[in-house]
């Protein structure tokens, strides 16, 4: 892959991760080391740093709640959940997500004019 | 044995090896400037903090208890440099900025050379030093330029060098001196600082008289004898500037009060 291409595949990655984050919470509350493993799992994310700052956007924004419990070993951890705000944001980017890949899609099918 | 120092990362203690230790902190201290003024940092810093601490948990397991430079740049490299962390939406803007305003750097990417006062290599406040280390020349250079200029312009030069000493900030961290001497602030370059700073100490430890008895006097003067001699002279110059600038201190008073005394605001007449 190209500089640019990768650079492009990097933005998508960004501009998914919010819809990402919200999938992988419906599944149930997960702290910060699932979510990043999670997305990982799926090469979603690379670098994890861009997951913190949206973290705390959706936060701040009420899509997600948080709640600390101890660890076995490690330190602390932070369990996000999703808030019934998140559920309908989840809702709209899911729909944005559909329309965005038939858009795609059908230009590769459309025939050519 | 590996100096190390203590650190609370997410309310548990680690022990960190000095080299690890001046990693960790370049890095974090890169990651506040990206974060500066950006919204929710408390909570980011605080994520980053609780991560790293898992992070090296994981790495030492039970049969380590000193995190090593090895598990400082695995974390880091895991969490990504610095500048991920960066808003993306005031990303394309801070980058116009900082490429607008940057000349003298070359081909890839924003390398914007940052100034600071250099506290390694001063004769006063190291701002001959910080200028030097920002246009990209010997810090003599500056220093002869600068003994030169006292003579011509006096007091103006030294009230700039007073008010530079005071808004130019000193180069305190790794990524200070990094961003300094103009390489790019990534892991890999705070890394070579520190590897470069650690050097140094372990030349200075050396004893020179055990090396080189076959040298001949000439590899020996280049070697030996020439750093000396040019450091010296570094030294010279920057007492010789530490002189003039009291000098003129003096005589600017001097001016002032018998200013205040004649009446008369006359430079020259002064004398």
């Amino acid at each position: 892959m190209t500089k640019e291409t990768a650079a492009s595949t990097a933005q998508m990655r960004k501009g998914v991760l919010e819809l990402c984050i919200l999938r992988v919470l419906r599944q149930g509350e997960a702290y910060t080391s699932d979510i990043v493993a999670a997305l990982q799992a799926v090469d979603l994310l690379v670098v994890e740093g861009t997951v913190y700052p949206l973290l705390s956007r959706m936060k701040n924004a009420d899509t997600l709640t948080y709640r600390w419990a101890e660890s076995p070993s490690g330190p602390p951890r932070k369990y996000y959940s999703m808030t019934s705000e998140g559920e309908t944001v989840l809702k709209a980017l899911e729909a944005s997500w559909d329309q965005f890949v038939d858009s795609v899609n059908s230009l590769s099918t459309a025939p050519k004019i | 044995m590996v100096e190390t120092r203590n650190i609370s990362l997410g309310g548990l203690l680690f022990h960190v090896e000095l080299p690890a230790y001046n990693v960790l902190n370049g890095y974090l201290a890169d990651l506040k400037k990206v974060l500066r003024g950006a919204e929710g940092k408390d909570d980011i810093l605080q994520e980053v903090e609780y991560r790293l601490a898992e992070l090296f948990t994981e790495f030492m397991g039970a049969s380590r208890t000193v995190v090593t430079l090895g598990d400082v740049e695995k974390a880091c490299g895991q969490l990504g440099e610095p500048t991920e962390f960066g808003d993306p939406d005031v990303d394309g803007a801070d980058k116009g900025a900082r490429r607008g305003s940057d000349s003298s750097s070359a081909d890839d990417g924003p390398r914007q050379r940052r100034m600071f006062r250099d506290p390694d290599d001063r004769i006063i406040g190291g701002v001959a030093t910080g200028i030097a280390h920002r246009i990209g020349v010997d810090p003599v250079v500056v220093r002869v330029l600068a003994v030169f200029l006292l003579f011509i312009s006096g007091p103006v030069l030294v009230l700039l060098y007073v008010f530079l000493w005071c808004i130019v900030p000193k180069a305190r961290s790794v990524s200070d001196r990094v961003a300094m001497k103009g390489e790019p602030v990534t892991v890999d370059a705070i890394k070579d600082s520190v590897e470069d700073q650690l050097k140094k100490a372990q030349e200075q430890f050396d004893n020179p008289h055990v090396r080189g008895r076959v040298r001949s006097a000439w590899t020996h003067f280049i070697s030996d004898q020439l750093p000396r001699f040019l450091k010296a002279l570094t030294k010279v110059l920057g007492w010789l500037l530490l002189l003039i600038v009291l000098l003129t201190l003096l005589a600017f008073g001097g001016f002032i009060l018998s200013a205040l005394v004649t009446g008369s605001w006359n430079f020259f007449g002064a004398f």
